[in-house]
């Protein structure tokens, strides 16, 4: 900025120190006291800007809850009754008792029986079942005539995970039932050889017993919910803090804002402050709707979650203060927000997990600060973990909030000057 | 309707897309980056899961169900130890997600009533590949079961003993279950989406906002005429993410692509006419642009990928997202761009997304027409 400025002479109690000039010759409180009046006008008016556009304010409060209703409610990957049709050519006790099989174990809904193989072609291909079941015609008298019988499973491959999961179910099964009637068929043999000898003689039996840790009943929700918090907080945090500075700048009035006697740094607390109030505030809506809405177990401790979560809304901020000060039109700010949260939600391991992605994106995750917030809140409601476990995800995360805000402030520094 | 003032307007509107050349780069990086992500660093398959087996018998028995499960190509065996301590603490590390502890009785028990137990530990968290992987410890363990009754069988000198029921599961598709092949093509309505919620949703705020709006009314274009000029350009630039996305999925990612190139193309053309519209709308009724842009990723970007069966299935939410999922225009598109490019199916099988999708267009047409038009008086 040039030395000579209209507002000299108006301002009587405060001049910018010019380089090579310090403002030591005025006590360093009565400066500090002046500079955080300063800020606070501008905190006011930021305030008035945002609240007076009735439009903007309630975007910016509900938009959030909106994102966490949505995303809580339609994160599921839990696969439960999926549409099947089942072909039986049998038509025998034995082939509905294997039906019974499935549609008992409460992840198969029969929704189709058609009456030959042709027409289930047609049902996968519209989509209107993902699973198959084909019943051959002889599947009781092979059974019965001691050979072997081919029932055929045909699954829509297009969802991975879902077919994952289903063909699984489908094999237990399936394998259950002939394990079973195996069993049979030796008791039987051996009976009536040995039937006065040996009555009982066991045959041998495996049985797996899994126990799933820290979500006993394999619900997705617990997985998703915490994490959404996390991505919600990190969108709202990003988006609504890289566009406020670039708005002065596309309608120039950041000109009129540097004819006050405000400090570079000031302008940045000021334009932080507000953004940081409007984050607590999503914040604070978004912990009572996670928590008592769609209340996933909660088993860590709420003082040490709601540190974390502070530390990650300085790394937003910083970061949106950050992109503020390259951008010149909220286009180019929204547009590089967007390439920087795409990569963070994808690479952050909130439903692509980490460890299946190539060795050189995972060391790339490393600098996601995403990456270390969700880990940190799944691990508190889930597991309850705390400092001792998590402090490795912790440091990085406030090391990034620190370079982040000052490499902002740099740049903005160097901008407005 | 005069062609020559949609088309000024159209030329105007280029001008503005490629002076800005920073936007105009970022509108055709971000696919490309979303491409790259989901081809190449995302997957969803669950396979090298991280084991930890604390056997205490190590008998031939044991090794043998250790060794099945190890050569499945499901599990990675990463920690072989002699304490559940060490198991407990693995999990809670996060280095190992399946912990199995095989009793120092496991041969003995086999033959007892009630048989020998097996126990898995599973880290829950991320509870769909938990449930998967615990379907695969039990399909084989039914298999090393069914074996050892084979065994016990020819022991006892049971003759024509066979395996009663083989299943022949058959995945369809894909048949080597690559979430990739399904991602690919269902990003293609996210990617078109992209630019209508950041671009197009800003195109008449912006001219509010900076005050040139008043320049354009002052010229005798209609609202119509403006809608249609300034989406051309979008369209455009719709199109260049299509073809791109399209040879990249094809000659990169080796997406196999089974269906007809030209539907492909005239449908996504539908989509875009809708979803730009519905930029437009948004962009008509928003007074900032900070408000068109929050609104965009609310009513196009955020639904369309979640809402649409994108990544979650529609089929497992709760009641009121499915029924709020008719209302999301890239549901039925997504299910036409699977049925095309992963299954070859023809406009017969896909006749209802298409009919959906135009009238999903048509509506956001008119809407947008009628907002701007209110607007504009």
């Amino acid at each position: 900025m040039s030395a000579e400025k209209p507002y000299q002479g108006i301002d009587t109690t405060w001049r910018r120190p010019r380089n090579g000039e310090n403002a030591e010759s005025r006590g360093s409180w009565d400066e500090f006291t002046a500079g955080a009046r300063r800020v606070g006008h501008l905190v006011r008016k930021e305030f008035i800007q945002t609240v007076r556009n009735r439009q903007n304010f309630r975007m910016l409060i509900f938009a959030p809850i909106f994102q966490l209703l949505l995303l809580g409610y339609a994160s599921r990957l839990d696969v439960q009754n999926v549409p099947t049709a089942v072909v039986d050519l049998d038509r025998t006790t034995m082939s509905r008792n294997l039906i019974d099989a499935f549609s008992r174990s409460g992840y198969f809904t029969i929704t189709h029986r058609p009456s030959s193989y042709k027409d289930v072609d047609r049902l996968l291909d519209s989509g209107e079942i993902s699973c198959a079941i084909l019943i051959p015609s002889e599947l009781e008298r092979r059974i019965k005539g001691d050979r072997t019988a081919e029932v055929g499973v045909l699954i829509d491959g297009v969802d991975t995970t879902t077919a994952s999961t289903v063909s699984g179910y489908a094999e237990a099964i399936l394998k259950r039932f002939s394990i079973e009637t195996m069993e049979d068929r030796i008791k039987r043999a051996r009976g009536s050889r040995y039937a006065n000898r040996q009555p009982d003689i066991q045959i041998p039996t495996i049985t797996t017993r899994s126990r799933a840790w820290f979500n006993p009943n394999l619900d997705s929700k617990e997985f998703f919910v915490p994490a959404i918090l996390a991505l919600v907080l990190t969108f709202i945090g990003l988006t609504s803090t890289s566009m406020a500075l670039v708005r002065e700048k596309e309608r120039g009035t950041i000109e009129q804002l540097m004819v006050t006697p405000i400090s570079s740094f000031e302008m940045i607390v000021g334009k932080a402050l507000p953004c940081l109030i409007i984050a607590l505030v999503n914040f604070v809506c978004m912990t009572l709707i996670t928590v008592f809405w769609f209340a996933p177990p909660f088993r860590g401790s709420m003082v040490f979650f709601c540190f974390c979560s502070l530390i990650h809304i300085f790394t937003c901020l910083g970061l949106g203060m950050f992109v503020s000060s390259f951008c010149r039109t909220q286009q180019q700010a929204m547009l590089t927000s967007f390439m920087i949260l795409q990569p963070s939600v994808l690479l952050s391991g909130f439903m692509f997990p980490i460890e299946n992605m190539p060795q050189v994106i995972q060391y790339v995750t490393y600098l996601n600060p995403l990456r270390y917030f969700l880990l940190i809140l799944r691990e508190i409601f889930l597991k309850g973990m705390g400092w001792e476990v998590l402090w490795p995800q912790i440091i990085p995360l406030a090391a990034m909030a620190v370079t982040f805000l000052t490499l902002a402030s740099f740049t903005l520094k160097k901008k407005i000057d | 309707m005069n062609i020559r003032r949609v088309l000024a307007v159209a030329r105007k509107e280029t001008f503005q897309v490629t002076r800005d050349t920073r936007s105009l780069y970022l509108a055709l990086g971000i696919p490309l980056l979303l491409l790259f992500m989901f081809g190449y660093a995302l997957s969803l398959d669950v396979d090298n899961i991280p084991l930890a087996v604390w056997d205490r018998e190590r008998s031939p028995n044991s090794r043998e169900f250790i060794d099945r499960l190890t050569s499945s190509g499901y599990f990675r065996l990463v920690l072989y130890t002699d304490s559940y301590p060490e198991i407990v603490k693995a999990i809670d590390r996060r280095t190992v997600t399946i912990g199995i502890c095989i009793s120092g009785t496991f041969t003995r028990d086999l033959r007892r009533p009630g048989g020998a137990e097996v126990q898995a530990l599973v880290d829950a968290t991320d509870s769909t590949r938990a449930g998967i992987a615990m379907s695969y410890v039990e399909v084989i363990s039914a298999i090393y079961r069914e074996d050892l009754l084979k065994n016990e069988a020819r022991r006892q000198s049971i003759t024509r003993i066979e395996t009663p029921l083989e299943p022949r599961v058959r995945l369809l598709f894909n048949p080597e279950l690559k979430s990739r092949i399904n991602i690919v093509p269902g990003l293609i309505p996210i990617i078109l989406m992209v630019i209508a919620a950041l671009l197009t949703s800003q195109t008449i705020v912006r001219e509010w906002e900076t005050g040139t709006m008043e320049q354009v009314l002052s010229t005798p274009v209609r609202a119509r005429e403006l809608v249609l000029g300034k989406l051309i350009p979008y369209f455009v630039l719709g199109y260049i993410n299509l073809v791109t996305v399209y040879l990249v999925s094809q000659y990169v990612f080796n997406v196999p692509f089974k269906g007809s190139l030209a539907l492909m193309f005239i449908l996504s053309g539908l989509f875009l006419i809708g979803a730009f519209a519905l930029g437009v709308m948004i962009s008509a009724a928003a007074q900032t642009q900070l408000f068109a842009t929050q609104a965009a990723l609310l009513g196009t970007f955020f639904p369309s990928f979640i809402l649409s069966g994108f990544i979650f299935p529609i089929a497992n939410m709760p009641l009121v997202c499915q029924i709020a999922s008719y209302a999301v225009p890239a549901r039925y598109f997504i299910a036409i761009l699977r049925g095309i490019y992963l299954k070859g199916v023809g406009l017969e099988t896909i006749a209802f997304h298409v009919v959906a999708l135009g009238v999903f267009s048509v509506v956001t047409v008119t809407l947008a027409a009628k907002k701007l038009e209110a607007r504009l008086k």
